[in-house]
């Protein structure tokens, strides 16, 4: 036998062993079961994403003040279900979920989200010897997972009747985009929404013309995939404007012209403004002669310190402003 | 655990047989032994329905409009002697009448007095679709004015299947005099759940005249039960009526039915709802607790968890549920509302069962409700094991509850030290820690002795002005002072 032949036979034989030995491979030993009682347990395998909701409105959705005052402390205890939920695969996708009594100063954490009825936790690979058992589960990118809270106020219904849901732009689409666009990299955890001015310039574009001594301001739903504003009664974004001097100054206070919100129920004397995707509203400014500017606020909270003399600048946030010249 | 009663243990041990197989780092299962759960309120509705069915959906043909504009014209003006004989033409006409003159009445192109009189021959008619489109406007109309009319008018119409409706538009109605008319026309039914509206009007409203009939309103309904004041009687009733002074007529099956539909709200997706429908059923009567008992068999999660809600809510007036909520305790998703119930109702008699739950529970969740609850219905029994269960080595937060729980039992000096811990930690619930340290100082300053009755006065001095919504560099500044208080009480604390 040749020595050529002879190393090619080693090959060949070497290559049936390999083959032969990672088909009866055993597979890895599943990990054992782990008691999972804080989101903190998370941080060592899962750094980034632990970074990223530490610095979410769902990390803060039992300690943020705005949340604590409103809801009189939580003794409004309807506001724990969503405020500090049980895990949304305990009751199951597009079911409500419950209120739960510990760990609540985590808020709407990685268990709430991730922890499926079997004790392992949703994830998007099976890895049943990792410390967390993770679960393929493709459900976590469905809409009905988000409903459970964010429809109580219509979200995701009004999603439904937009041309995202026909095409299939779900929640995760615009509020947990791959980081840097790429897949391999995984879904941002930050959840950006109306806390995040970027975002909320990013749903709407805001136009203005003159017609005669009045003008015209057109607001456009252009890039949310649902109302503008939404989720919250208490969010509300409001239309205004202020004459300018020829240099650009203001040469007077900012006057209201429009508030798109959807009131609470009491406020019967309210009726409903919100902005449905890819709507526009026009705005009519009477008595708005010279140059003007024209600006649309967002607020997270609906009131004013003072109703009568409302300061946009101190107690909302500039989302898009224009200059209409004379 | 080494101290806990004897009962306490075998308690334990029981539940902890009971619920065997649930592995602790599971969530717990949907339903365990011991607790059976079954359809409850479908089954209850149509029994219900059965007894008081409701009037047909199909709307008769509208009255002739000439016999109609005759009933209007006799209760238009001011002869008594028309109004009763329009009255009676009114009643002729049958709910043929209802649409017609709910169109009237809540038509804003009519002249007021003649919306009046529509509301008044509504009410005339004496028919539950009458009260029904009275009902309606009284929600929905946009004119104060308008709104009271129906109210009173209601009042007058004895049918206590309003009851639910007439509650519901307490949580909503701005109007003060409407608020009067409302909580009138639910003391002529039997129900004092107006009481609580009244005094706020009495004590609070900018209305002159709504603050004087108010008034009048809470003496008079008071006399009726032979009560001096209408605090005394808000008082008695609040507490559950434990002296059984207070009257309360039998539910008609028409008021069972309507409660029982509340109770099917309980189930349903929209928590707006559902809160509308706590509301409700926290105010109806004594009546309704054992329906809500039963209610917490419902195979339905939501309904069952929700009606131990309403329980809690309730508070003393749910006493007679203890029984049913602390089998309940064995449910795992509704164990840990049941006890919180249990808690709310305050029956000492719930302390042994509770402890049992605290120390042999197996999840979290219900051993963290059981010391919550037992921080108010708690005995001398309970102090050992929620010691054991705030002591190094458990959960955070079963350490926290039980630590704010031993607050509650008068046991705070020896807890505030890890409260304060609990305050400044962001791994612990710092809003949950200032609360029970402020109810530690506040119980120690109970009999106003210094220097507590001045930490106090101080402790207090930092609450957030009414109304105002701080934002987290305000909340820090705050939790930080409130954290030198409780330094300060600390060390008086152990002098």
């Amino acid at each position: 036998m040749s020595p050529l032949r002879l190393v090619l036979g080693l090959c060949v034989l070497g290559a049936v062993i390999l083959g032969v030995s990672l088909v009866f491979q055993r597979p890895p030993a599943a990990a054992e079961a782990t008691a999972f009682t804080s989101s903190s347990q998370c941080q060592a395998c899962h750094a980034q994403v632990f970074e990223e909701w530490s610095g979410s409105q769902h990390s803060q959705s039992w300690v943020n003040p705005a949340v604590r005052a409103l809801s009189n402390d939580f003794a409004n205890t309807d506001c724990i279900d969503c405020h500090a939920p049980r895990p949304v695969f305990e009751t199951g996708l597009a079911n409500r979920v419950l209120p739960r009594e510990s760990r609540r100063q985590e808020g709407v954490d990685c268990i709430a989200c991730h922890q499926l009825a079997d004790g392992r936790m949703a994830g998007t690979i099976d890895k049943p010897e990792a410390a967390c058992r993770p679960a393929a589960t493709r459900e976590l990118a469905r809409v009905e997972y988000c409903a459970p809270c964010h429809d109580q106020h219509g979200t995701v219904a009004q999603w439904r009747e937009t041309e995202y849901a026909r095409q299939g732009v779900g929640c995760i689409d615009c509020h947990m985009p791959f980081r840097n666009g790429d897949p391999n990299q995984g879904r941002d955890h930050a959840m950006h929404g109306g806390h995040s001015l970027e975002v909320v310039r990013s749903a709407v574009t805001l136009a203005a013309e003159r017609r005669g001594d009045a003008i015209v301001a057109r607001v456009t739903n252009s890039g949310a995939g649902h109302h503008f504003p939404t989720d919250e009664r208490s969010r509300a974004a409001d239309v205004f404007w202020r004459p300018l001097e020829a240099d650009g100054r203001p040469s007077g206070p900012w006057r209201w012209a429009y508030r798109f919100r959807s009131p609470y129920r009491h406020e019967v004397e309210l009726v409903d403004t919100l902005l449905a995707a890819q709507a526009t509203r026009e705005i009519e400014i009477a008595d708005a002669a010279g140059r003007v500017e024209v600006a649309l606020f967002y607020k997270l909270s609906p009131y004013w310190k003072d109703p009568e003399r409302p300061a946009p600048e101190a107690e909302a946030r500039l989302v898009h402003r224009v200059v209409v010249e004379p | 655990m080494s101290g806990a009663p004897l009962a306490s243990v075998l308690s334990a041990l029981l539940l902890g047989l009971a619920t065997a197989g649930c592995g602790t780092g599971d969530p717990p299962a949907a339903s365990e032994p011991g607790f059976a759960l079954r359809a409850v309120v479908v089954p209850s509705r149509a029994a219900a329905e059965a007894a008081a069915p409701r009037a047909s959906e199909t709307a008769p043909e509208p009255a002739d409009p000439e016999a109609l504009e005759a009933v209007l014209g006799g209760l238009a003006g001011p002869d008594a002697r028309l109004h009763r004989l329009a009255l009676a033409d009114a009643r002729a006409l049958g709910d043929a009448a209802v649409a017609p003159l709910a169109a009237i009445l809540r038509d804003p192109a009519q002249v007021p007095a003649r919306r009046a009189a529509a509301a008044h021959a509504l009410a005339g008619l004496g028919t539950e679709r009458a009260l029904s489109s009275l009902l309606g406007a009284l929600e929905s109309e946009h004119e104060a004015w308008l709104r009271a009319q129906c109210a009173w008018r209601i009042s007058t119409l004895q049918i206590d299947a309003a009851v639910p409706r007439l509650v519901l538009r307490l949580k909503y109605e701005a109007d003060d005099m409407t608020v009067v008319w409302i909580a009138e026309s639910l003391s002529t039914l039997g129900h004092l759940a107006g009481l609580d509206g009244l005094r706020v009007v009495r004590d609070t409203s900018g209305d002159e005249a709504a603050r004087a009939s108010a008034g009048e309103r809470l003496a008079a309904i008071a006399a009726e039960h032979g009560f001096e004041s209408g605090d005394e009687l808000y008082a008695a009733w609040y507490a559950g009526d434990p002296t059984g002074r207070i009257r309360v007529p039998q539910p008609s099956p028409a008021l069972l039915r309507e409660a029982w539909d509340w109770i099917a709200r309980l189930g349903e997706w929209d928590l707006r709802r559902v809160d509308d429908a706590r509301f409700v059923l926290v105010r109806l009567e004594g009546w309704v607790v054992p329906l809500l008992a039963q209610s917490l068999h419902e195979s339905d999660v939501y309904t069952r968890v929700h009606a131990a809600q309403v329980l809690e809510r309730r508070g003393a007036r749910a006493r007679a549920a203890a029984p049913e909520l602390v089998a309940a305790l064995a449910d795992a998703r509704l164990g840990p509302q049941a006890a919180l119930a249990l808690g709310a109702i305050g029956d000492r008699a719930a302390a042994p069962p509770l402890e049992a739950l605290l120390v042999g529970a197996p999840d979290l969740e219900r051993r963290v409700a059981a010391a919550r609850a037992l921080g108010r219905a708690g005995t001398s029994t309970s102090i050992e094991p929620l010691r054991a269960a705030s002591g190094a080595g458990q959960p955070l937060d079963l350490r926290q509850a039980a630590a704010a729980a031993l607050v509650g039992l008068d046991q705070g000096d020896a807890q505030a030290g890890f409260l304060l811990e609990c305050l400044l930690s962001p791994a612990a619930d710092a809003g949950s820690a200032e609360h029970a340290l402020g109810a530690w100082i506040a119980g120690r300053a109970r009999d106003g002795a210094q220097p507590w009755a001045g930490l106090c006065a101080r402790w207090r001095a930092l609450d957030p002005a009414a109304g105002s919504v701080p934002d987290a560099t305000e909340v820090a500044h705050r939790r930080a002072e409130r954290a030198a208080l409780a330094r300060e009480a600390l060390a008086h604390a152990r002098r």
